[in-house]
């Protein structure tokens, strides 16, 4: 038997020689390289399944949410088997090992891999607790987006610019997550619309509600009406039109689509953008 | 759809709504809003038919057009018509009664109106509504008999951003028929039937279709990985169980699987299907369910289905921004939709398949 083989490195070779001598190890060649095909398999696996999972998702479009909720849970079964399989295999864990395994392990998150584990803890509650899943709109850490990936250690999300932000897991323990859609494809979106004090403010709200249900995009019930808010200032009225998209990833679209036909009905009827006097905060910059 | 076929199909209990709220009016003179409400080609226009027939053809029977929705289309006529026969604002001179059923050209002699296609009486555009609203006031506040007709998909948007059900005491919604009741639909419409044969080869159903994935390889390079999936026409020629049936029974339910349950769309796959005098589970051809549509096709395509039939000007105008003329080549080389003389309606055999699609996306309610 081959313990220690020399390719190994440093780190595992010193422990090597110490636990095989008390039994209770397989580090032999052929169970490092099981071991270290297996972790790789186990990526391919996650990784090809991720994908498949997203693209059948994506044929459901509306519904692709009770696909994506499979991807993280796969993940983490994958891995998960793959690290129960890699220490089957190169420990043999009695009791006494077990103890002292723990203890190492103690050592090592309490002298540096604490934010490991707690982001691998966090990624555990994100599969357990869903306070989000992979698609939903989210502020995380600071950041808006959508939700791409939910791995073992952090989440993935991608921002209206296009932007990848990779955040910890961890982050659910310390800052709350504000989740849009909840799982649901269809999501609120608000369009604000800056007025005139003096400008014909029924008409502005008729136009604004027209444009918010004609919009493609729209996603209208009893549980999901189309609104228009109207607040009152100095120096301007707001017009805040509320309404549902059909699927959150038309967000910035379907504002286009109102703000542009908004804009352009206002400019043909006359209805003009607020005077702010100097000093004042002008609310449409 | 003539009423004779709704009844043969097994629409009893639509055709009996009809006539209740029908016969309340004649008996008791009590009006009321009926509207009759169901997919393209699922025979809509055979109830109000025969609510005319009912009415004694005197009932105004207004066709709207599709450009109903900016007032250049004919006027409604008044629905509060006096006993003297003193009928309202409508002229009449845009009814297509007289060529239907029997409908005189002098007006109603008593305050009934059928409105047919009234899903015309809006645009989705800001202000495409005022034409729609204006109808539904003034039918709110009449005791005359309002029957109408809907597109369903129209209908659904409009039940949701409009409310428009609450103006309507009576909603006969027609619904899908199963394979037996197409049969009869089929058999009680055409004299002639034709053989029903196992086709062999030419007609045979494969059961398993192949299709490719591109698996990325290093260097941006890519393979593709044939793989096997069902086929969707063979899965249509099955029924539920999953037991085999009669090669006839076959033929039925697949029809009811492409038409989905839809008369008008079966009696078209059914006529598209006969080959020769004969025809066979191969014969019925269905379509591919994989449609994706992009933002663009599934506005333009949602247009088209709700309003039936549309010229490309008006959808040119109702999408300034959009490349309708495109679309509209790449809808109609895809099968969906059909252009005749500027004219663009969904065609019937793709119907289901469009409906599908724009559900995926999420854009039927």
């Amino acid at each position: 038997m081959v313990t220690g083989a020399g390719g190994v490195g440093a780190l595992w070779n010193r422990p090597v020689v110490a636990q095989s001598a008390s039994a209770g190890t397989s580090f032999t060649t052929e169970n490092i390289a099981t071991a270290a095909v297996t972790l790789v398999f186990a990526y391919l696996l996650a990784t090809t399944m991720s994908r498949l999972l997203s693209g059948l998702a994506d044929r459901f479009a509306a519904r692709r949410f009770r696909v994506m909720i499979l991807i993280p849970i796969v993940k983490f079964l994958v891995y998960g088997g793959a690290l129960y399989f890699v220490l089957s295999v190169l420990f043999e864990l009695t009791q006494t090992q077990l103890v002292a395994f723990a203890g190492l392990l103690g050592a090592a998150i309490g002298l540096g891999l604490k934010d490991l584990l707690a982001d691998v803890v966090g990624g555990v509650v994100v599969v357990l607790e869903q306070p989000f899943q992979v698609g939903d709109k989210v502020t995380l850490g600071g950041h808006y987006g959508e939700v791409v990936d939910v791995g073992v250690r952090s989440t993935t999300i991608v921002t209206p610019t296009d932007t990848l932000v990779t955040v910890p897991n961890f982050t659910l323990f310390n800052e709350s997550v504000a989740n849009a859609n909840t799982s649901d494809a269809e999501m609120l979106v608000t369009v604000d619309f800056y007025v005139d004090p003096d400008a014909d403010v029924d008409r502005a709200t008729d136009i604004v509600t027209d444009a918010l249900v004609t919009s493609p995009f729209v996603y209208v019930a009893d549980d999901a009406p189309a609104t228009v808010v109207v607040e009152d200032d100095l120096y301007y009225r707001t017009l805040q039109g509320r309404a549902y998209v059909t699927d959150l990833r038309s967000e910035v679209t379907f504002k286009t689509d109102v703000s542009e036909r908004v804009l352009a009905a206002f400019d043909a009827e006359g209805i003009q953008s607020p005077k702010v006097p100097a000093g004042v905060d002008d609310p449409t910059e | 759809m003539p009423v004779a076929d709704l009844r043969a199909a097994g629409f009893d209990d639509e055709v009996e709504k009809v006539g209740t709220a029908v016969a309340g009016y004649l008996d008791d003179g009590v009006g009321g809003n009926v509207a009759v409400v169901s997919e393209p080609y699922a025979g809509r226009e055979g109830l109000l038919a025969y609510a005319q027939s009912l009415l004694d053809n005197e009932a105004r029977w207004v066709a709207l057009e599709p450009d109903a929705a900016d007032g250049s289309g004919p006027a409604l006529p008044d629905p509060i018509v006096g006993t003297d026969g003193e009928s309202g604002e409508g002229d009449g001179s845009d009814d297509q009664g007289a060529g239907r059923a029997g409908a005189t050209e002098d007006g109603p002699a008593a305050g009934a109106l059928i409105v047919a296609d009234c899903h015309y009486l809006f645009e989705r555009r800001i202000d495409g509504f005022a034409a729609l609203d204006a109808f539904l006031d003034r039918i709110a506040l009449s005791d005359a008999l309002v029957v109408t007709s809907w597109n369903r998909y129209a209908w659904s948007y409009l039940d949701a951003v409009r409310d428009v059900g609450d103006t309507f005491t009576t909603t006969v919604e027609i619904p899908p028929l199963d394979a037996a009741e197409i049969r009869t639909v089929l058999e009680h419409h055409y004299d002639e039937r034709p053989d029903v044969v196992d086709a062999g080869g030419a007609g045979r159903v494969r059961t398993v279709v192949f299709d490719e994935a591109r698996v990325p390889l290093p260097a941006g390079r890519s393979v593709g990985v044939p793989y096997p999936k069902p086929n969707p026409a063979w899965t249509a020629s099955w029924s539920v169980s999953g037991v085999e049936e009669s090669v006839e029974a076959v033929v039925f339910e697949k029809l009811r699987r492409v038409s989905n349950g839809n008369p008008g769309v079966a009696m078209a796959v059914w006529k598209e299907s006969v080959r020769d005098g004969e025809i066979a589970p191969g014969y019925v051809k269905a379509f591919d369910t994989d449609l994706a549509l992009d933002d663009d096709a599934a506005a333009v395509l949602w247009s088209v289905l709700a309003a039936e039939r549309v010229g490309v000007a008006r959808l040119s105008a109702l999408f300034p921004e959009r490349p309708v003329e495109a679309v509209l080549q790449n809808l109609a080389e895809r099968g969906l939709v059909t252009v005749a003389d500027g004219v663009v309606a969904v065609a019937p055999r793709a119907l289901h398949l469009a409906v599908a699609a724009l559900e995926r996306r999420n854009m039927i309610w």
